[in-house]
């Protein structure tokens, strides 16, 4: 965040002694612990991707199979087919689910009547507590080519109906569009908070000077919000790989399995199905290796070309 | 300060206001089908392609929903599960990430890639639970509560809302006149960021709230069960089963889809409830952050 | 279980450092938990099972449960999990394993690997000596045995079994007789006359209301593989050798020789019948995306569904369920018929004995008695004067489970386990009996005979740890493409006759030659042991 503030060096460099800085120290002994016990002791569990794991013994001793469990997995009959399908929800998740949340925060945020303006938030957080399973069953009843509201308008208009839950050309969209329906409005609350940091006299002195709205929004608002909007978008990049497991199973069939089966399900399929704990976390272990490759990539470049990046 | 609109504002705000009616009615229309289902007889739910009120009207849903005694249980679990631990991650989270918003902080670039690397790298599920287990908290509401303070995703955001929000200004006033870092926190930084705090505490409560998958692995006794996992056992369970669950599926589909159907609805709204209440109370915090003018270091 | 106090938490923080010797020992956990110490004249022994418990009491306060601990004089200690399906690896692995899994679905491949991993002992000798019924089971019915019995020939369960294909055993095909009787027409024998039927169903408005909402053969999407086209595979000469088997894609032919299904010429005829019948609309266009049992349910009980396929008629809901008879066979173009039936070992991993279990003996002879017919009566009917009462001569449940608010099943199972053929160590009781036991007949089915039942009915194949591995990952993909295919061919989006090379090709890619190879190894090794 090297906003303009920022720039100047304000702290006399004597500061940066460790011992000057105790109490920032003492601050992180607390969540550097919960990390230590949580996090960083039950990492030699990474190593169970390259052993044959059995419970019965332990994760210690179990053989060594070095990359077997990768070599299947690069050799597996859908390997491409899995990543490109799970490359394609996830990408057009990113490049719809990032800018939709900052649009409609940015309206939210021009809504001068402070009522109208909460319903409208409160409705739109509401979905994302909505169960999984109900949202995909409102998903194909509302999609429904025989009965469906949508295809009722479809057909209302002339036009032919149609299988959006039995398409696998759709099935990208159908998951997408019923995902944002669930998280834009939740998404929208970073921004909200980011925009209610700023200073309201700095709209009221572009107004002095004659700005517009739309200005208002352009050269205030959002750079305000840029360093959180960056931040977002190269978190959200850390998780390309990743595709709602849950989900993604609760919609899948037969019929639009072509563009449906996504790595979390067809490591769900033949890895645990079958008890071959090793083989899936040698897949989960792939999978995150390039979500933090892209991540980092995307810091790199985020130090490069703009202000913001994650460290 | 009144604004006077020039024709252009006007236009732009009652586009503005038309939109987030469309989108708002867009997002509230499934809600309602919800609100309506439950209302319904799960019978004609599927009558015709728009449900625009209650079908067969019955209470028959909430009555089971009120009378399951598992429920209640599971709504004060996850009420308490959901208190606590949102006091322990906000608290943590604010701990980390003050310290790394902080440009003179000496490491805070390693520190904060040993966070970030943890959002990728897990042992997986075995050795945490071999950790849980040594610390004897398998199946003790603690399991619920301790493990998981940060949320690498959360601390990173209120990090950057810190550097963003927190005038320099103030921080170097403060020190000169002789406050430590821990002063600074909790006098100067923290009453400035209480819409950051809101959001933290929402994104927490909600997936406190929402969680179940520690429960599902860490608790056995019924008793400690969270509302989700209740939750879970009527909508779920049968579809993603094991071969137990598919066989029990054979043979009394009917009887137990009955009482899922009456039910799964009903119990989706009493569950949103909390989150519902909750949110009106924390979204004054998000006007609230503005005071700038209002604290002195 | 550990429930730890506060200070022990904290401690345990404070200790943390300490921990990172001890957490990367890998096991650990051990003697946390004293088992309770068995007094003199009780014997206590614990079990892991799945829990029911939203549906009805805990197993320590289950009537049946209570009673039999008065009965056996063995204490029961039970561990009730939800999910278990996701958790038995991490039970596995935590330290301090119950004395035995109950209830709990562990692939045969499981078995064999935590068996030879001495997770699980064997138990053909206990059985031998303290469990006479099972063993008096296991010695009558070859295949049990030979289903049970693991690739390295030792046993590490015991089983669930059904003896009655009449029961739940055999998938059947319900078709509407009020619309047959309105458009009289015959109950279906053959697959011509079916697809006949069928057809006039969504044509000449059966149920009469004036609109065409009839639906053929309607069930929730997804079905049509593993119900309806499992069923018609006896119909095309590719359906012998049981449901388990027709699960795993193979069938056993006329030389007694395992070949697959899903390559075979009568499966591309049953394609081409399917697809005749999609086109047609008697089978519904939602067969395959769109269609959950909610909505299939309520359009039941409007009466628009034609025949659809399971075991049991009250899955398709009270309104309507009186309106269907059922077909357990259909003769195919070449006169074919198999039942799609399964082994009567439905389960095979419902009691497990793990090496923690201090007296693997008592165990044994208190599961055994579920084994005998009075213990099948006991787990499914209860006692009499107590949860069940002689009526002619028939036993009846009492009032309190007849009248129960969500039905008789649900009623029984407050009382007693065994209400739904769930995986539990016993042998199931007749459908008739259980059917008396509700004041209610077992459906007569006169199609189901020796002739028609399949000559075989197989287990899941006792499989090497090797086999296991190479053949999981080839079915995974096997099973994907299939399924894909399915919906090509059926719904016509792909020629059958044009693309049939090119579909078998591409599964022999997959490895398909390799996992029929394995079965048949599989096959030979289960009919030798």
């Amino acid at each position: 965040m090297e906003s303009s503030l920022h720039k100047k060096p304000f702290l006399k460099p004597k500061r940066k002694s460790i011992l000057k800085q105790k109490w920032l120290y003492f601050m992180m002994l607390l969540p550097l612990t919960s990390l230590i016990i949580w996090n960083y002791i039950p990492m030699y569990g990474i190593i169970i991707s390259f052993k044959d794991y059995s419970p019965a013994f332990g994760i210690m001793d179990s053989p060594w199979v070095g990359f077997a469990h990768f070599e299947r997995f690069f050799n597996a009959f859908y390997f491409w087919d899995v990543i490109i399908n799970t490359l394609r929800i996830s990408l057009y998740s990113l490049l719809v689910g990032i800018p939709l949340p900052i649009i409609l925060a940015l309206m939210f945020n021009e809504l001068r009547r402070k009522k109208y303006k909460s319903l409208a938030q409160t409705i739109s957080y509401i979905p994302n507590f909505i169960s999984i399973v109900i949202v995909v069953g409102m998903v194909t009843f509302f999609t429904s080519p025989v009965d469906g509201v949508i295809n009722t308008v479809i057909q209302y208009f002339g036009g032919t109906p149609i299988d959006f839950v039995g398409s696998a050309k759709l099935f990208p969209h159908v998951f997408v569009w019923s995902g944002i329906w669930q998280t834009v409005g939740w998404g929208t609350l970073i921004y909200t908070a980011a925009m209610s940091g700023i200073p309201q006299d700095q709209y009221e002195a572009a107004y002095l000077e004659g700005a517009t709205r739309l200005q208002c929004i352009r050269y205030i608002t959002i750079p305000a919000i840029m360093p959180t909007i960056v931040i977002c978008a190269i978190l959200a990049t850390g998780s390309v790989m990743s595709v709602g497991f849950e989900k993604v199973l609760l919609m899948q069939n037969d019929a639009n399995l072509a563009t449906s089966e996504v790595l979390s399900t067809y490591m769900y399929k033949s890895g645990i199905l079958n008890a071959e704990y090793s083989f899936s976390a040698a897949v989960g272990l792939f999978n995150n290796l390039i979500n933090f490759i892209v991540l980092y990539l995307v810091n790199k470049f985020a130090q490069k070309f703009s202000e913001t990046s994650l460290w | 300060m009144q604004f006077h609109l020039s024709r252009e504002d006007k236009i732009f705000n009652w586009i503005n206001i038309v939109v987030v009616g469309i989108i708002t009615l867009l997002i509230l229309y499934p809600l309602l089908f919800v609100v309506f289902a439950s209302l319904s007889d799960p019978r004609q739910i599927f009558d015709s392609a728009l449900l625009l009120w209650p079908k067969g009207f019955t209470l028959e849903g909430y009555k089971r929903v009120f009378d399951n005694p598992d429920i209640w249980m599971g709504f004060k679990n996850a009420v308490i599960y959901t208190v606590l631990g949102t006091a322990v991650n906000v608290i943590m989270t604010t701990l980390a990430a003050y310290p790394l918003s902080r440009r003179d902080f000496r490491g805070r670039n390693v520190i904060t890639i040993l966070f970030t690397f943890t959002m990728f790298f897990s042992g997986g599920l075995i050795p945490t639970y071999l950790v849980n287990q040594h610390l004897g908290i398998i199946n003790t509401m603690w399991v619920m509560i301790l493990p998981g303070a940060v949320s690498v995703y959360n601390m990173i955001i209120m990090r950057t809302y810190f550097q963003q929000n927190i005038p320099l200004e103030l921080e170097e006033s403060a020190f000169i006149d002789g406050a430590t870092d821990m002063q600074l926190l909790l006098k100067v930084v923290l009453p400035l960021s209480t819409p950051i705090i809101a959001v933290m505490m929402m994104f927490y409560g909600v997936g406190r709230w929402n969680g179940y998958f520690d429960a599902m692995i860490y608790l056995s006794d019924r008793e400690l069960f969270p509302l989700q996992l209740i939750l879970r056992e009527i909508l779920v369970q049968n579809q993603m089963g094991d071969a137990a669950n598919q066989a029990m599926m054979n043979s009394n589909q009917s009887e137990v889809n009955l009482i899922k159907q009456s039910i799964k609805y009903a119990v989706v709204v009493v569950s949103s409830i909390p989150v519902l209440v909750f949110y009106p109370i924390v979204s004054k915090y998000f006007e609230k952050g503005i005071m700038v003018g209002a604290i002195k270091g | 279980m550990f429930r730890a106090k506060k200070g022990k938490v904290v401690m345990s923080l404070l200790l943390a450092s300490a921990l990172l010797v001890t957490a990367c020992g890998g096991k650990s956990g051990e003697a946390q938990d004293p088992k309770g110490n068995a007094s003199a004249d009780t014997k206590e022994i614990s079990l892991l099972r799945p829990s029911w418990n939203n549906l009805r009491p805990a197993s320590s306060e289950l009537w049946m449960w209570q009673e039999y601990e008065k009965m056996s004089g063995i204490k029961v200690k039970w561990e009730e999990l939800t999910d278990i399906g996701e958790k038995k690896n991490v039970i596995l692995t935590r330290g301090d394993l119950p004395d035995a899994f109950y209830q709990v679905d562990w692939s045969n491949g499981e078995l064999l690997k935590y068996g030879q991993q001495g997770l699980f002992l064997p138990l053909e000798e206990l059985i031998k000596e303290h469990a006479p019924n099972l063993q008096k089971y296991l010695e009558e019915n070859e295949d049990v045995r030979k289903g049970l019995t693991s690739a390295d020939g030792h046993i590490y369960a015991t089983p669930y079994i059904d003896p009655y294909p009449e029961g739940n055993r055999t998938i059947r095909l319900w078709i509407n007789k009020k619309w047959l009787d309105n458009l009289g027409m015959e109950v279906p024998k053959t697959t011509a006359e079916l697809e006949e039927a069928l057809m006039a169903f969504v044509t000449k408005d059966p149920n009469g209301n004036g609109v065409n909402d009839e639906q053929g053969w309607y069930m929730p999407s997804g079905s049509l593989g593993w119900t309806f086209e499992q069923m018609m595979m006896g119909s095309f000469g590719i359906g012998n050798g049981g449901r388990k088997a027709l699960g795993n894609f193979i069938y056993v032919d006329d030389n007694d020789e395992i070949q697959l299904t899903i390559t075979a010429d009568g499966y591309k005829e049953l394609l081409k019948y399917e697809n005749r019948m999609y086109k047609n609309g008697a089978i519904n266009k939602q067969a395959f995306s769109g269609v959950d049992y909610d909505k299939w349910t309520a359009d039941a009980a409007k009466d628009t569904v034609g025949a659809w396929n399971w075991a049991a008629i009250d899955y398709i809901g009270e309104s309507v369920k009186d309106d269907f008879v059922a077909i357990n066979v259909l003769a195919g173009p070449d006169g074919d018929t198999a039942s799609l039936t399964d082994s009567q070992v439905a389960g095979a991993s419902s009691l497990v004995v793990t090496k923690d279990a201090k007296d693997p003996g008592a165990i044994l002879k208190w599961v055994d008695y579920f084994y005998s017919e009075e213990g099948s009566v006991f787990g499914y009917l209860g006692k009499e004067g107590v949860t069940y009462n002689v009526e002619d001569g028939k036993k009846v449940y009492i009032d309190e489970i007849l009248n129960y608010k969500d039905g008789i099943g649900l009623g029984a199972f407050q009382y007693v386990d065994n209400v739904y053929g769930g995986y539990f160590p016993y042998i199931e009781l007749s459908p008739e009996v259980r059917a008396a036991a509700g004041r209610k007949e077992a459906p007569v089915y006169t199609d189901l005979t020796e002739e028609t039942l399949p000559s075989v009915m197989l287990p899941d194949l006792p499989a090497t740890i090797q086999e296991a591995n190479e053949s999981s990952s080839i079915i995974a993909d096997v099973g994907n493409y299939v399924g894909q295919m399915r919906v090509e061919f059926v719904t016509g989006t792909k020629d059958i006759d044009k693309e049939w090379d090119n579909y078998i090709a591409q599964l022999k890619k997959m490895g398909s030659d390799k996992y029929l190879e394995i079965k048949q190894t599989q096959y030979k090794r289960y009919k030798e042991s």
